[in-house]
């Protein structure tokens, strides 16, 4: 069954309240305060014209058509959920709410600027999956485990020309799980945010990695990955990389005949598949 | 070793002790009472202005706790700067007796400067080096003996007066401290040592290390410092500033012990030039927030940085450190370990990677694990910022807490649940301790052992 919602066209949108792509030393100072500007904007959300709420319980296809929208999913049962939103900016404010079961959820842009922002309070798990593959975009995810047991896998597959991500996930009660991890190839630029928070009298296992390829020779990247524990019963480790393409792999693939342009191909095309596939 | 041989204080009149809070006036005094040039005076009043106008950092720990009015600036002691342990007043003497500098001056290094408040109150160095061309002074009289590279190095391009609020009081009040040159192909066999003790209620410590390694040369620099410990806060500002030329290498060990109501907000940083290499060992247990941050600026292709650190969070504390390193040359390196365990106390890591856009054929490796103990919390703030496609750059963290199974393991070899609990942290800081000079190392280790087991 496919659900499908449609905007009007032609929405202007200030873009001005967006963090810069840029990213300085401030940047230490950026997470808390943007972390309150996203509830804030999430309140907001709630008397935007044109919030939607949508009761999902079974797999299903949003399509969003126009720049601007904002939408409520709440899941009951285990599902798939695809949104496609296109335009020629889209910025998308999601809340999804995850009742004791599984969700894949999907979001594919397409436009020349996009941006998402997706708050999810889980009770089951979630499975997220984007892929951004814009010239320019940013993408802010934040999830909430709320119950015994929950769990939330974040994957991020970054190829675009410029590109922020900020992916956070809050343990707020024990026995929750979380995998938090991001593939990207850059071209410009790349600024990647991780934030994993567990509070006292959690018992929370996580786990966050990010590894970047810098793809041309003025690419650049800032990566911060950020673990911040205050329960002492946890697992928490994080990883993180920025380098260019693996040498074993350009021999290895340089044997085989692939020259550079093709193995750039197949690289983009791995990146893109690994941020879909489960 | 206790607790109480860092944390009492001794009963020592000083000579002067300037009023809380900072003025121009005070400012004009130390330099007057040190007969300074006037350039110098004018970089203290030009840190004084800035320092005024600046307002205390917003990251990091809160330093809501440390009233900068309360501070006492300036405290001179009441004896002079002496080559001879028994010139010194009693109880000085019977202080770094008991912390054992005499003792490790005959054993283990080639020079040792001692500091008490605000000014050096020893300082000798081995004829050996002496002949060698070797510098080992206390940093108020390098300004006067050798003005020259004093003038060219003291705050200029390594860490310049307007860095930070911090950097900006240092310049003005700083007083003391160590100035070494190593001349050219000149390689040091043992260690030298400062130690700098802070003895003045409400007081503020402000030394300034500048050390300059001519091409070729090599160093290896072990600081260590401690205070009483007072109801009220204490502050203290220094700043070490490592020049180390082509092809030199520059080993810095600091164990910093302050005690629990010191404020220690310390700067650090290395200008490390072509093939040169540096390296930074730090230990930090004392201090009630701590924001230390060591950094290497490789400038020179093919230098390279080491550092390793260890940082303590007992109850009431706040550790917030990490190191930094700026990668702006081609085929330049560095690594980067730190370790922290948190003891109901809070520890950080903050650390930055930089690879600047003309930076090729770059490596660097982060690797930071925390340990967890009653109720203790950590945080992890590694920041990579990378301009140049040619290069490896990874950083790794975890954090753990003391593994319920292992203690039970220990305990089942019948050792006691509050040895094995010391066995396992000791394993855990192995690989840092194990970079320092032995006796350095068994001191860490006992110090560790004291907050571990709260004795």
């Amino acid at each position: 069954m496919i659900h499908d919602v449609k905007y009007g066209q032609g929405l202007s949108f200030d873009y001005s309240w967006i963090d810069s792509v840029e990213c300085d030393e401030a940047t230490y100072n950026v997470d808390t305060e943007h972390s309150e500007r996203m509830i804030e904007q999430d309140l907001l959300a709630d008397k935007h014209p044109l919030f939607s709420k949508i009761i999902v319980d079974s797999d299903k296809e949003i399509i969003v058509d126009g720049s601007l929208a904002s939408l409520h999913v709440v899941a009951n049962k285990d599902c798939t959920i695809i949104i496609r939103h296109t335009g020629k900016f889209t910025s998308l404010r999601l809340h999804c709410d995850v009742n004791q079961c599984t969700v894949n959820l999907v979001v594919i842009q397409k436009g020349e600027r996009c941006v998402q922002y997706k708050t999810v309070d889980c009770k089951g798990t979630i499975n997220i999956y984007d892929c951004l593959d814009q010239e320019w975009s940013q993408c802010y995810n934040d999830v909430n485990l709320l119950s015994e047991n929950a769990s939330s896998v974040q994957k991020t597959s970054t190829i675009g020309a410029y590109a922020n991500v900020y992916t956070r996930v809050y343990h707020h009660v024990s026995g929750t799980n979380s995998i938090m991890s991001s593939r990207s190839a850059v071209s410009n630029e790349l600024v990647y945010r991780g934030h994993i928070y567990i509070p006292e009298q959690v018992s929370a296992v996580s786990h966050q990695d990010c590894d970047i390829i810098l793809l041309n020779d003025d690419s650049k990247a800032v990566a911060l990955p950020i673990l911040d524990v205050t329960s002492q019963d946890v697992e928490c480790s994080h990883g993180a990389s920025i380098s260019t393409f693996d040498e074993t792999v350009v021999r290895y693939m340089s044997s085989r005949g692939v020259n550079q342009h093709a193995q750039k191909i197949l690289l983009i095309q791995s990146i893109k598949e690994w941020g879909m596939l489960p | 070793m206790n607790r109480e041989l860092y944390d009492k204080a001794d009963d020592h009149t000083p000579k002067f002790v300037s009023k809380p809070g900072i003025t121009e006036s005070l400012v004009r005094f130390i330099s007057n009472q040190k007969n300074e040039p006037g350039w110098m005076l004018q970089k203290r009043l030009q840190g004084f202005e800035l320092f005024k106008k600046t307002s205390v950092p917003t990251w990091g720990p809160d330093l809501s706790g440390l009233d900068l009015n309360k501070i006492v600036y300036y405290t001179d002691p009441n004896t002079k700067e002496t080559q001879n342990w028994d010139d010194l007043p009693q109880e000085i003497r019977d202080t770094f007796d008991k912390l054992g500098i005499p003792e490790a001056e005959k054993n283990l290094f080639m020079g040792v400067g001692a500091q008490y408040d605000s000014n050096v109150v020893y300082h000798n160095l081995h004829e050996s080096l002496k002949k060698q061309g070797v510098i080992f002074e206390n940093m108020d009289v390098a300004v006067q003996k050798y003005p020259n590279l004093v003038k060219k190095y003291f705050m200029t391009q390594c860490i310049p007066v307007n860095d930070h609020k911090f950097i900006m009081l240092h310049a003005a009040v700083w007083s003391g401290g160590t100035f070494i040159y190593v001349p050219k192909n000149v390689k040091v066999s043992l260690p030298l040592q400062a130690y700098f003790r802070m003895n003045q209620k409400d007081g503020g410590q402000f030394e300034h290390t500048l050390i300059i390694l001519d091409e070729g040369a090599e160093l290896e620099y072990i600081e260590g410092c401690s205070s009483p410990r007072y109801q009220q806060s204490s502050l203290h500002a220094g700043c070490v500033e490592l020049i180390v030329m082509p092809g030199a290498k520059m080993c810095y060990t600091s164990i910093e012990n302050w005690s629990k109501n010191v404020y220690n907000l310390n700067t650090k940083r290395a200008i490390v030039h072509k093939d040169a290499r540096v390296e930074w060992v730090n230990g930090n247990m004392g201090s009630t927030r701590t924001m230390l941050y060591p950094t290497s600026v490789l400038i020179g292709e093919g230098a390279s940085s080491e550092s390793v650190g260890i940082a303590f969070a007992g109850e009431g504390q706040d550790q917030d450190t990490g190191s930094k390193v700026i990668h702006a040359a081609s085929n330049t390196k560095s690594v980067i370990i730190a370790k922290s365990i948190s003891k109901t106390g809070c520890s950080s890591y903050r650390g930055l990677v930089k690879v600047m856009p003309s930076a090729k054929n770059v490596s660097s490796t982060v690797q930071c694990d925390a340990l967890l103990m009653d109720g203790g919390q950590t945080k992890t703030y590694p920041y990579m910022q990378v301009a140049q496609k040619d290069v490896k750059v990874s950083h790794e963290a975890t954090v753990s807490r003391v593994n319920d199974d292992q203690v039970r393991y220990l305990q089942s070899r019948g050792l006691s649940e509050d040895d094995a609990r010391k066995y396992i942290v000791s394993g855990f800081v192995e690989p840092i301790v194990r970079s320092m000079p032995f006796e350095y190392a068994v001191e860490l280790n006992k110090l560790i052992e004291l907050e571990v087991t709260g004795l």
